[in-house]
């Protein structure tokens, strides 16, 4: 009820959106092992390799697959990006060739060494921590596809409660990882999302692949996001951010128009949309975050998130670039009948002015009409 | 009859009525585990059911001196007899119908000694104890426990509303079987409790049949929700309360009947059967029909499920990750 605009393509109530990459997630193998941070001589201190698989019981496992969901799922932090380096050396190529070790560990292993040593000499500053690289495989989407993923997660304290004869102990710990907090973790995983897709002069064709690390939402850090991005994943952000971003505000101003919300509310909301893109503190543009921080009801959520991904929007984040949606921001305007219409520029609209639909004088036939009420907090300037 | 012989033969067959009213309450609590599923025994039968054998001196006393029976022994209908105490009077009549049904099977003649619907409409005036009572007479052949039951064995069976029952058992020895008689506003003041129960049990039944009506639409959804669990995992689905409490909360996000749209959802995702039949055995929450109807709203309605969400939210936040969406905020 909240939209019924024409770009809708829906076909059906549910559809396998293609940008569904995490669902049916299934972990396959798994084994960690450790790199550390640099020596004060900035020389490298070599991994701690682990030489077996993890195995962990139903629960762990159930675990595991929400840190995964929760960085990279529908709705999450996380980014869809292009591969750029497909080289021998690459992350990618190492990936690529984890799909062929099936019933292989020892080369698994190998494999997820040669990854880990990557990470390792992508730190090259003393800033960066050591940290555990967990490399695991599996097969995510439905139909089921290849996915490898390399988790580096920094280890933090923390504590546990025991019981000892009756009594309620804490236990201190000095390296826990993989808690909910996302700060502590980043994520490159490769999907083969589409193994008939064959293109001798582009390798990667078929391939997708999905980024988190919380330093790349915010702006002022994304500096501090690139040894693992790309040093060592050797990925780019999409050429088609400044689409994306044009795209999220063409759909997102289009549900804002045609929700079933009052005027007021409709003209709170474009203004939040203009002060989300043009926040700096932040580096991608999300669907669900946009919904959480300004729609208020479950239901406008749903309708709005609905509505995106009906138009086949990406569900996970994307890399904010306004060059292409810069001219849509400098203006605010709203028009109402009989050729009237009211423009701003968008940053002094919050601000300064104010509507409210108020009742209007009633008609012979006693209909009360809906009026507009508009407050600007200035005096006229000048008059043409 | 003397007394002696009287008391002889029933100290001789004791065992066997013993035995027979044993068969009885067996059968009938077996037809009504079927009957009520899948609402439980326990719950159905408000009292626990108890046969109970008249005692030596009880025996005497009723069938030699107080009634004049023409053949004491076997004209005595209750030297055995039990009692099934339930909630509402359609009960009773769930009941009685079992014990017909027992005598369709052959086990026993069933004739109905005290029926309180009729009492009523024989005596509209009056209100006093109410109870229906049947007199089983046992057929012939009936073996159990090893005992031979005689032919014709009798064992009274009572059923009342719990109302009823307490009516009874504030009557009982007190306003029918004194050596003086109750005072008139004694009886008075019983007769109109009686009234009273009569009328509540009679609201309780509209109560039942109203909250009934209003649970339907849930109920059918929950059926059919079980109906695609058991068909998409082969296993049995789970009845526990956690079902109901979800339909109750959710009832307003899922689609309308017939459903088509979670039907076609599961269709669209069959791997989520498989995911369900993954985690059967380390989490209770997979082995309910509800989780189907998680599925369904965490992919169409996902703000609102997590608004509303009446259980363990790990267990959402599970289903939120198989379908491969972020759950905490």
């Amino acid at each position: 009820m909240y939209f019924g605009c024409a770009i809708s393509v829906a076909q059906g109530s549910i559809k396998t959106n293609r940008t569904m990459a995490f669902e049916n997630l299934t972990i396959g193998r798994i084994i960690i092992h450790e790199i550390f941070r640099l020596n004060e001589d900035r020389t490298m201190v070599d991994p701690h390799y682990g030489n077996g698989l993890i195995q962990l019981d139903a629960e762990a496992k159930d675990a595991l697959q929400k840190r995964i969901t929760e960085a990279l799922g529908s709705s999450s932090h996380g980014v869809e990006m292009s591969i750029q380096d497909s080289g021998a050396q690459s992350a990618w190529m190492a990936a690529r060739n984890i799909l062929d070790t099936a019933g292989n560990n020892a080369q698994f292993i190998a494999l997820s060494q040669t990854i880990t040593a990557k990470l390792a000499a992508s730190q090259t500053t003393k800033v960066v921590p050591g940290g555990i690289v967990v490399v695991i495989d599996g097969t995510a989407g439905h139909p089921a596809r290849p996915f490898v993923c390399a988790i580096k997660a920094e280890p933090h304290p923390g504590f546990i409660k025991k019981e000892e004869n009756g009594q309620l102990l804490l236990e201190y710990l000095k390296e826990l990882i993989l808690t909910p907090e996302a700060k502590l973790y980043k994520i490159g995983a490769f999907i083969h999302a589409d193994p008939a897709q064959v293109d001798p002069q582009q390798p990667t064709a078929g391939w997708r692949t999905f980024l988190f690390d919380d330093l790349i939402t915010k702006g002022n850090r994304l500096g501090a996001a690139h040894y693992f991005y790309s040093t060592f994943l050797g990925l780019v952000f999409p050429s088609n951010s400044a689409f994306q971003t044009k795209e999220f505000h063409t759909l997102t101003k289009t549900f804002i128009k045609s929700a079933n919300i009052d005027e007021e509310r409709r003209s709170d909301l474009l203004n939040a949309l203009t002060a989300y893109l043009k926040a700096d503190q932040i580096a991608t543009i999300q669907v669900g975050v946009f919904s959480d921080t300004y729609l208020g009801t479950p239901e406008l959520k749903d309708a709005y998130t609905h509505f995106m991904e009906q138009n086949e929007f990406p569900v996970q984040a994307i890399h904010k670039d306004l060059s292409e949606v810069a001219p849509a921001l400098k203006k605010r305007k709203i028009t109402f009948g009989h050729n009237i219409s009211l423009t701003a520029p968008p940053e002094e609209f919050e601000g300064l002015v104010r509507i409210q639909a108020i009742d209007g004088d009633a008609d012979e036939h006693g209909q009360v009409p809906k009026w507009t009420q508009i407050t600007i907090r200035d005096r006229i300037r000048e008059q043409e | 009859m003397k007394e002696a012989e009287l008391l002889a033969r029933w100290r001789a067959e004791k065992p066997l009525y013993e035995a027979w009213s044993d068969f009885i309450s067996q059968k009938v609590h077996e037809g009504l585990h079927a009957c009520i599923a899948p609402v439980s025994l326990d719950y159905f039968i408000k009292v626990p059911v108890k046969p109970r054998l008249k005692a030596d001196s009880t025996l005497v006393d009723k069938a030699l001196h107080r009634k004049k029976y023409a053949n004491p022994y076997e004209d005595l209908t209750d030297k055995v007899g039990m009692r099934f105490v339930v909630l509402l009077t359609t009960d009773i009549k769930t009941v009685c119908e079992v014990i017909e049904a027992g005598a369709g099977q052959g086990f026993w003649e069933a004739s109905k000694d005290r029926d309180y619907e009729k009492e009523r409409l024989d005596k509209p005036l009056e209100f006093s104890y109410q109870s229906v009572h049947y007199v089983l007479r046992a057929k012939a052949g009936l073996i159990h426990q090893g005992a031979q039951i005689p032919e014709g064995a009798a064992c009274e069976v009572q059923i009342r509303t719990l109302l009823q029952h307490a009516h009874s058992e504030l009557t009982h020895d007190t306003i029918y079987k004194p050596k003086t008689t109750a005072q008139p506003e004694v009886k008075r003041t019983v007769a109109k409790s009686m009234a009273l129960i009569e009328a509540t049990d009679e609201f309780f039944e509209k109560a039942i049949k109203d909250l009934d009506e209003a649970a339907r639409p849930g109920r059918e959804l929950l059926a059919f929700l079980a109906k695609l669990y058991e068909n998409g995992t082969k296993v049995a689905p789970g009845q526990e309360l956690s079902n109901q409490i979800v339909i109750d909360t959710c009832f307003n996000l899922a689609p309308q009947a017939p459903y088509k749209e979670i039907d076609d959802f599961l269709q669209a995702k069959g791997f989520i059967f498989d995911k369900i039949k993954e985690r059967l055995t380390a989490r209770h929450f997979f082995t309910q029909p509800l989780v189907l109807l998680a599925y369904y709203l965490a992919q169409t309605k996902p703000a609102q499920v997590k608004d509303v969400w009446p259980l363990d939210r790990d267990d959402l936040a599970l289903v939120f990750s198989d379908l491969g969406k972020k759950f905490e905020d």
